[in-house]
């Protein structure tokens, strides 16, 4: 099997690893038909929507469509019968590969790669693959493919008893949908994809990911900008105090402020031995010591 | 064979029913769930089993030997405490009130509501209830005295109802079914047409799908944790095998791009792990 391996602490993607990825795929994609316009479907997912990954697609003439948000378990082909197979499978080869290993032994990155590559060979296969399409309704388009009663759940009673074609419905929404997908709505700080597929390739959202990384760019600078200050005031606060207590230190040494505070003990010395011992706590006739009151505690019976 | 067989049950979930238009013969090919011993088997085990030595551990083989019935007529007979169950429909619900039953179900579906096992019990309940003292003593004479269905009658009432059908809850993420609307299918659906005008996509060999999924090495023990394998004899089955140790969080990612014409991409993974060298990679 051929793979393109890459490592990260964490195993999924990043905007670098992303960026990486949409190279990998222009270079796939755009030699197979280089004239002839492609159509890449992917999930809404934050990270896809890079601006130079998107810019490198375009330029390999993919188009990109995102699908509305969480609807991916319903929409996506991968997510039909390609990766349920490909983890079906994975289990099998689990299995097969369990008697060999010697019993306590780790098992490792090295056996799950292994059992991947024998996965996935087999959940990816033509059948799969083109069943997942089918079945999503996403080649050939039939949005009819769409389990109905899958669409009503969660929805509250009124719309269990809910019938509605969704041939008739797409045709209503059709002028709607199209408008939509090429006007993004910033929502969070993000392209959103709330009930709408968006044509992540548009000018409109190219622009709108623009807009908002050069806002993220604004944003991060002037966070170090703050940040820069605040330890700034930090290394200034630490050096005034370190300057503090070396005067207070030289001060402490100087000949005559010492002459002083050697003249002023003694004399509060001399002014004790003239008094003759007088007790801390002298007691005053008619004094009355007042206490504050104590409250008395209920005792439970 | 006789005796009330295990329902077979959607694992995980509690049941619920779906009323559904009935289907083309599909009732006519179910196959009942056994039927009863008969009168001769009966006197047959009942003498086998009063003449059995004393401190005999294996009684089903005994059993077995002594009247020639099956493993299953025997083991059956023994869980139900010696006697036969009852099977069928009761004779106090005649075939239309058993009707009456299901229309109040279509009704309740109908309005909304999950047909569980235990509202499928409430309605019969009701039912009974409104049937008359008589009948409703008959109903408390075979149901028990808070008229509480057993399990049998259900299996039987799903079975002389093929219209019925039990599906199992699946997990869904609140967000995901909330997100699930028939407006939302269609707008994408209507977009996905525009878009293969608009750029001339004709051919299957032009739609790509590109996702990720992380497989780590937990979900893959635990999904091997069914099947263990042992060669001792004696011990067929074994229960509990740990025959390795996963290391923490391993798990691998794999981006997969699929085309529409059943090609696809290379595959691209992404590692835990930092550097080093990828002795899995060639």
């Amino acid at each position: 099997m051929v793979a393109e391996v890459h490592r990260r602490e964490i195993p999924g993607f990043d905007g670098d690893l992303r960026l990486e990825y949409a190279r990998f795929l222009a270079k796939h994609l755009g030699s197979t038909q280089p004239t002839r316009w492609k159509l890449l479907l992917m999930d809404g997912c934050k990270v896809h929507l890079s601006a130079n990954g998107l810019a490198i697609l375009t330029a390999a003439k993919v188009v990109a469509l995102m699908f509305p948000s969480h609807l991916s378990h319903l929409l996506q082909p991968c997510d039909d019968e390609p990766f349920l197979k490909v983890k079906a499978h994975a289990f099998r080869s689990g299995r097969a590969m369990l008697p060999t290993l010697p019993a306590g032994s780790i098992f490792t990155i090295k056996q799950l790669m292994i059992v991947i590559a024998e996965a996935c060979p087999y959940g990816l296969s033509s059948v799969h693959i083109i069943n997942g399409f089918k079945n999503t309704g996403a080649w050939p388009v039939e949005v009819s493919k769409v389990d109905v009663t899958r669409l009503l759940t969660g929805m509250g009673a009124g719309y269990v008893s809910r019938r509605f074609d969704l041939n008739r419905l797409m045709v209503h929404l059709g002028p709607e949908a199209r408008r939509e997908m090429n006007q993004p709505v910033v929502s969070f700080g993000s392209i959103s994809n709330c009930g709408r597929a968006v044509v992540a390739t548009s000018d409109g959202v190219l622009a709108a990911i623009n807009e908002l990384d050069a806002a993220k760019e604004v944003a991060l600078k002037a966070k170090d900008a703050r940040q820069a200050r605040t330890l700034d005031a930090r290394v200034a606060r630490a050096a005034q105090l370190v300057a503090d207590e070396r005067d207070a230190d030289q001060r402490g040494n100087n000949t005559s402020f010492r002459r002083c505070r050697d003249a002023l003990r003694s004399a509060a010395q001399r002014q004790k031995d003239r008094l003759g011992g007088t007790p801390e706590y002298t007691p005053v006739p008619g004094a009355v010591i007042l206490r504050e009151p104590v409250r008395k505690r209920i005792r439970r019976a | 064979m006789g005796g009330r067989r295990r329902a077979r049950r959607a694992p995980g979930g509690a049941w619920a029913a779906v009323a559904t238009p009935p289907q083309s013969k599909k009732g006519t090919r179910r196959r009942l769930w056994g039927v009863r011993l008969t009168e001769d088997m009966v006197a047959k085990l009942e003498a086998a089993f009063a003449t059995m030595p004393v401190g005999k551990t294996t009684v089903a083989a005994y059993l077995m030997d002594a009247t020639g019935a099956t493993r299953s007529n025997v083991r059956t007979w023994l869980r139900n405490d010696r006697l036969m169950p009852r099977l069928g429909r009761p004779a106090f619900l005649t075939e239309a009130k058993e009707a009456t039953i299901f229309r109040a179900m279509e009704l309740w579906t109908a309005s909304g509501g999950l047909l569980t096992r235990e509202m499928l019990g409430k309605l019969l309940r009701d039912y009974v209830h409104d049937m008359g003292p008589v009948r409703e003593a008959q109903a408390k004479g075979y149901f028990g005295d808070d008229i509480v269905a057993w399990k049998g009658w259900f299996v039987g009432f799903l079975l002389r109802r093929p219209e019925l059908r039990r599906v199992k809850a699946a997990r869904l993420e609140e967000a995901r079914a909330r997100a699930a609307t028939p407006e939302a299918v269609a707008k994408y659906g209507a977009a996905l047409t525009a878009v293969t005008r608009q750029y001339n996509i004709t051919s299957a060999s032009q739609v790509f799908n590109t996702d990720e999924s992380i497989i780590n090495e937990a979900d893959v023990l635990r999904g091997c944790g069914n099947h263990a394998y042992t060669t001792s004899p004696t011990r067929r089955q074994v229960d509990f095998v740990t025959p390795v140790v996963q290391s923490g969080a391993d798990a691998a990612s794999v981006v997969a791009c699929i085309c529409a014409d059943g090609t696809r991409l290379s595959l691209f993974s992404v590692v835990r792990g930092s550097g080093g060298r990828l002795t899995y990679a060639q």
